[in-house]
């Protein structure tokens, strides 16, 4: 596993932080009063703790094992969903919890529409307060077919549905011992299980995406292996040209891996995609997106649906096609690709000129 | 040197996973606002942050490093300081809040508080180089800093990129979302970022990734007689605790039982009143 980053999500109050504190608590043992609230070791400014509620993402490190964990908790009420876009767009996982009483509300809704948009990592559904309805298995099995009709609805994919309680952690921390729920792994069986998607990268395409450029050019290797001599080409200007130099010399085989680069003729741009010759890669300027608003600071999110056009990027030329979904051109600053997903590379602002109006995914 | 701490796979995959992370986002911050500067407070964090700085640019260090002095750093800190700038050859800016100290508005001088201290001699400096002439074709664009969100309460509330008022305020509710890793397309009228590359890394990863690259490393980290600092800030109000490690392998053992209490247990500041919320919302790294 090595490094996994969770992003909590669900409806206001549905137990989120609660949660979070307990994986807190037990990871970083020693650290919190026992006397402290669950939810408070994860809300952390004044203001959250006044009004009991999560305001702002907040981010916790801790260690499983060997391994490495990011929980980022993010904040169940709308006004504060650029705390969920944040977590969502940066995570391998989303842990999505649905209180056992309330099932599944407005916000638990928006935010797995919110993963699908942006990343489609795979979805942890936690069905929580299991105290509260006596651990009625009926109830349980009913939340996760429902759970299970969204996810396929929307295209995503389920890792686990577990149920637990933060009260006395089972489910959570540790096993139900109740019938019905004693085969089910706890959410952390489920973490210290889960494999996110690292595979190597080597015999892919070769896909550089250039940032700046000083005594070379500097960007980020996405796959493939670049060799000295090797012919490449140059999107979205779609030259042809050789690779001369390739720092550092051995490179990781983690990806995205940090590189320099220089080529025989040509001198590199920000934007600029190298990629190699006659791949099945189409790289294009000209792409459908679909996209949400986010009239910050405080104002309403709605689901993009105006007829006017919005530039991206401070580019313009937005044309929309039906519900949520546009069709835009970007010119040479970004170039994106048609055919696979990439980690960041697919998503993008929406911006008025000045402040972030919103977020958006490039779909092939 | 002793090897008793054996770097797992999974530790260098994750130190190779960050540095990765803080390497891409200096690239794109400064790819697109240039006019960047960086904190480096000649601590374990900073040096290391610097040192990735190195990397991404080819050994080059492209933007001015500034260090805030408050007058009562240890000596020993700043020796450091000027011999690694010397050493990596880069252009140090040395900030100090000269009326402050000569009036004596501080905690040690006149009993202000220590947040009020911490005011004038830290955030106030950074706040003035925010609005300066630094670069003459227009104000400063991004502050790079080194915190990590592991730190204290208020600081797992940041962001990779934050945005700031031009008096350098921070609320931490009013943040824009923010897509992993895309760096956003404009700065607001009067706001500036500040850039945090090693958000997700920890006390230890720092130290295994000091190792791991053998960077320089502040003597004041190393026991002498009996007494290490595991934070370091201004002498009057920074503790050193008992320790015996004597050198980066020495502290990553004893880390593992350190883990589990607060790293800025010595420092003064955190534990007065509204404590560093309140200080960093008002500007302080
Ligand atoms: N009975 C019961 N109550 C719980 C449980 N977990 C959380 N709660 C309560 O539910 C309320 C909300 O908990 P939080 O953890 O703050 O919920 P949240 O989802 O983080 O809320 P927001 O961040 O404001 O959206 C608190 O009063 C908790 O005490 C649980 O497992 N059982
Ligand atoms: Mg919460």
């Amino acid at each position: 596993m090595s490094w996994l980053k969770i992003a909590v999500g669900g409806h206001v109050d549905h137990g989120k932080s609660s949660l979070v504190g307990c994986l807190k608590r037990h990871l970083q043992r020693g650290l919190y009063a026992s006397d402290l609230d669950k939810a408070l070791i994860s809300d952390t400014l004044k203001e959250e703790r006044q009004f009991e509620k999560t305001m702002a993402l907040g981010r916790s490190t801790a260690r499983l094992g060997p391994d490495s964990l990011t929980i980022l908790d993010a904040p169940g009420h709308r006004e504060y969903l650029s705390g969920f876009i944040t977590a969502v767009s940066a995570a391998d996982i989303l842990i999505l919890v649905v209180d056992a009483r309330e099932g599944f509300k407005e916000q638990t809704y928006l935010h797995l529409r919110l993963c699908a948009l942006l990343n489609q990592c795979p979805v942890l559904i936690f069905i929580s307060k299991m105290d509260a309805i006596n651990w009625n298995a009926r109830r349980f099995y009913e939340l996760k077919s429902e759970a299970e009709e969204y996810a396929l609805q929307m295209g995503l994919t389920i890792s686990d549905i577990v149920s637990g309680t933060s009260l006395s952690e089972e489910g959570l921390l540790h096993r139900s011992r109740r019938d019905s729920f004693g085969q089910l792994p706890s959410l952390l069986e489920c973490l210290m299980a889960y494999q996110p998607n690292q595979e190597p990268r080597t015999d892919w395409p070769l896909r550089i995406l250039i940032q700046g450029n000083m005594t070379k050019a500097y960007g980020t290797l996405l796959s493939g292996k670049p060799r000295v001599h090797q012919k490449i080409q140059v999107f979205p200007k779609g030259y042809e040209d050789e690779i001369v130099e390739i720092t550092p010399e051995s490179l990781s085989e983690i990806w995205p891996i940090p590189i320099g680069i220089r080529l025989a003729k040509h001198s590199l741009k920000r934007g600029d995609r190298v990629c190699s010759l006659a791949s099945d890669i189409l790289v294009g300027d000209s792409f459908h997106a679909s996209g949400i608003t986010f009239l910050e600071p405080k104002g309403p999110t709605q689901m993009l649906q105006q007829t006017k056009s919005i530039p991206i990027l401070g580019l313009p030329d937005m044309v929309p096609l039906i519900h949520r979904q546009f069709r835009i051109r970007l010119q040479s600053q970004a170039c994106v690709e048609k055919n696979l997903r990439l980690d960041f590379l697919n998503r993008a602002y929406l911006f008025d000129g000045s402040r972030v109006m919103g977020a958006l995914r490039l779909l092939p | 040197m002793l090897r008793n701490v054996q770097l797992s796979f999974a530790t260098m995959s994750i130190l190779t996973r960050l540095e990765a992370q803080a390497i891409h986002w200096i690239r794109e911050v400064y790819s697109q606002y240039p006019k960047t500067v960086m904190l480096w407070s000649a601590g374990k964090d900073s040096t290391a942050l610097l040192w990735m700085v190195k990397k991404a640019f080819f050994g080059e260090i492209p933007f001015p490093i500034v260090h805030i002095d408050t007058s009562v750093k240890p000596p020993e800190l700043l020796l450091f300081r000027d011999q690694l700038a010397k050493e990596w050859g880069f252009k140090l800016i040395v900030l100090r809040n000269e009326a402050a100290i000569s009036q004596k508005q501080t905690f040690f001088d006149r009993g202000l508080t220590r947040m009020q201290c911490c005011k004038n001699l830290k955030s106030q400096p950074l706040i003035d180089l925010v609005k300066s002439d630094i670069f003459p074709s227009g104000p400063v664009q991004v502050v790079i800093v080194g915190l990590r969100s592991d730190e204290e309460g208020s600081r797992s509330k940041e962001r990779f990129v934050s945005l700031r008022d031009k008096n350098s305020q921070w609320d931490p509710v009013l943040q824009p979302p923010e897509m992993d890793g895309v760096c956003p397309p404009a700065i607001p009228d009067g706001y500036h970022f500040r850039l945090h590359p090693l958000l997700e890394w920890t006390e230890t990863l720092i130290w295994e990734y000091t190792r791991q690259e053998g960077l320089p490393v502040n003597p004041l980290y190393f026991s002498k007689d009996g007494m290490r600092y595991r934070s370091l800030g201004c002498l009057p109000c920074s503790a050193p605790f008992p320790s015996r490690a004597t050198n980066v392998d020495e502290i990553l053992l004893e880390m593992r039982h350190l883990a589990e209490t607060s790293e800025r247990k010595g420092r003064g500041q955190d534990s007065e009143d509204g404590g560093l919320e309140t200080l960093r919302r008002g500007g302080y790294m």
